[in-house]
């Protein structure tokens, strides 16, 4: 049921070494800057996964640390600088995964979702309340001397090591408590294990990535504004989750590139893209409920299937 | 100071009583079952012993020490294991991560030493690699004992082990129950099947209402006038 670990280590391996190439076969500037934010997209999407995924509790506001990352960088690059405003980004990110975690994660229902969904939104808000250490709607210009190519890799490399580093958290222990979580905490609790601690570990961590790479989304963009609080963000992110397959990080890593250049190539149709995407997330939970990455465990099972007719 | 009591233990759900001033001790190494027909408050005990339902009052001692109203996973890091009426195995990981997810706490031995020596225990050692989805009901009750025995434990909690299993199941599970408690452990056991249990325990303790109605060995219990009351009428219960 699992997908097989050394068989994702390849294929996050290749796919970097892959996307590592593109700049030396390529001289365009378009392509790169749809990989720059595709690897940062990628980085998104596992962080929501590890949540939503593997602790089974749905994240619909990975938009917050993004924007706390964001906004980190585009309020304080200037006065202490690039990294340590990066730094800044990641611990108030992860402080507050802690608040909100030991406030929702001991609830059940949809109490935790729902206050992920909520706290976006009013971080929205007090951007344009704060206006002038935010800059309100017009938002902040981040000028980092960082090169296009450059920060590329830089993406490149933060994308691998999270997706390598998250994938050996899950294959460990930590990562089968995650799941026995999902499928049953009180179990899992009854095995003597501290479910909240567990809780709060893979949503600090998720925060933690997301808190680095709104950083580095605020240095490609050049500039940051409250729409990076947006819901459309968190929600671009589950889709790409629940396209790529929930639950098993390469999924969503395979989703994020894949919808990364679905959401290029539809940009001719500017109007319909909402549409499609939202037909997409449908069509996708119809018939492909567990993903893509699934794909080929289902061919298979098909397969079996109009084989034993005679079972 | 008795290995584990039980001090005026009192449960209400709204103006339902489930557990009516219940009192007892169980010594170091004992093996003692718990009788009961349905809807005794058999399992609301074991829920306040883990910590899943908090008494209304009264106290829980284990070791001495208070555990009355402490979160689950402290109280089996403590040495206070259960098992569940329903088998809940984690249904998406093998037999054998079943078992690694379990905490020992202070045990010494490493991770996988211990799963080795719980599933050879229970006799799924061969099988340790598939999925704990796909299992009988038999094997599921294994699973079960061994998750609980995972955890290291002074003191188990069995919640009617033998519910749906065949003849050489049960037989099976008997000899395994029994073994456990020769090595040491201290068993806690409610069972239906009173055949199975007469022959492993020590002591029966019958319950009612959630009243403690008698605390005696079971050749005695079986001629109780209270105990034949309760369960005067109910078919399932074979006290001959």
């Amino acid at each position: 049921m699992l997908t097989r670990f050394w068989n994702a280590y390849w294929l996050v391996g290749l796919l970097a070494l892959l996307l590592a190439l593109i700049p030396l076969v390529s001289d365009s500037y378009y392509l790169l800057s749809v990989l720059t934010l595709a690897n940062l997209y990628a980085v998104f999407a596992v962080s929501w996964d590890l949540v939503s995924g593997y602790i089974g509790k749905l994240s619909l506001g990975q938009a917050l640390f993004i924007g706390f990352g964001a906004f980190a960088v585009g309020m304080y690059h200037d006065s202490i600088g690039i990294i340590p405003s990066i730094a800044l980004g990641a611990i108030i990110s992860v402080v507050a995964a802690l608040i909100i975690g030991v406030a929702s994660l001991k609830l059940t229902g949809p109490y935790f979702s729902l206050t992920t969904m909520v706290l976006p939104l009013i971080f929205y808000q007090l951007t344009y309340t704060f206006r002038d250490i935010t800059g309100g709607e017009f938002g902040l210009t981040v000028s980092a001397g960082i090169g296009r190519q450059a920060l590329f890799y830089i993406t490149l490399a933060f994308m691998l090591i999270c997706v390598i580093g998250t994938l050996m958290l899950v294959r460990s222990r930590t990562g089968k408590i995650f799941i026995a979580i999902r499928e049953d905490e009180l179990g899992c609790a009854a095995l003597g294990n501290n479910v909240l601690y567990y809780k709060l570990l893979a949503f600090s961590l998720s925060a933690l990535m997301s808190g680095i790479g709104g950083g580095l989304l605020a240095i490609y963009l050049r500039h940051v504004s409250p729409t990076v609080f947006d819901m459309w963000q968190s929600i671009t992110i589950l889709i790409m989750g629940i396209a790529g397959g929930m639950g098993t990080i390469i999924g969503p890593v395979l989703g994020a590139y894949g919808l990364s250049f679905l959401t290029e190539w539809l940009r001719s149709t500017e109007q319909f893209q909402d549409f499609i995407y939202a037909g997409l997330l449908i069509v996708f939970v119809m018939l492909l409920p567990q993903g893509i990455i699934t794909l080929r465990r289902q061919f298979s099972a098909l397969r079996k299937k109009t084989d034993g007719k005679g079972t | 100071m008795s290995f584990f009591e039980i001090r005026h233990l009192n449960k209400s759900f709204g103006k339902v009583v489930v557990a009516n001033d219940i009192s007892f001790s169980i010594e170091k190494g004992e093996f003692v079952g718990i009788i009961g027909p349905n809807g005794a408050g058999k399992t609301t005990l074991y829920h306040m012993i883990t910590g899943i339902v908090k008494p209304t009052s009264g106290e829980i001692l284990f070791k001495g020490e208070k555990i009355t109203g402490l979160p689950t996973h402290r109280i089996v890091q403590k040495g206070l294991s259960r098992t569940f009426q329903i088998p809940r195995p984690f249904k998406e990981l093998t037999i054998l991560e079943n078992i690694e997810v379990a905490n020992a706490g202070r045990d010494k031995s490493t991770l996988a030493e211990r799963a080795e020596r719980v599933l050879k225990q229970v006799g799924l050692w061969e099988m340790r690699h598939q999925p704990a989805g796909n299992l009988p009901q038999g094997d599921l009750r294994r699973l079960e004992v061994a998750r609980a025995l995972a955890t290291n434990p002074e003191f188990l909690l069995l919640d009617e082990p033998f519910a749906g299993l065949n003849n050489a199941e049960m037989q099976g599970l008997l000899q395994l129950v029994q073994e456990l408690h020769k090595s040491g452990l201290t068993i806690l056991i409610v069972e239906h099947k009173l055949k199975e249990l007469m022959q492993m325990v020590q002591r029966v303790i019958a319950i009612d209402f959630g009243k403690l109605i008698a605390d005696d060995i079971p050749q005695r219990i079986v001629k109780n006038e209270r105990v034949l009351k309760a369960y005067m009428g109910d078919r399932r219960w074979d006290l001959a």
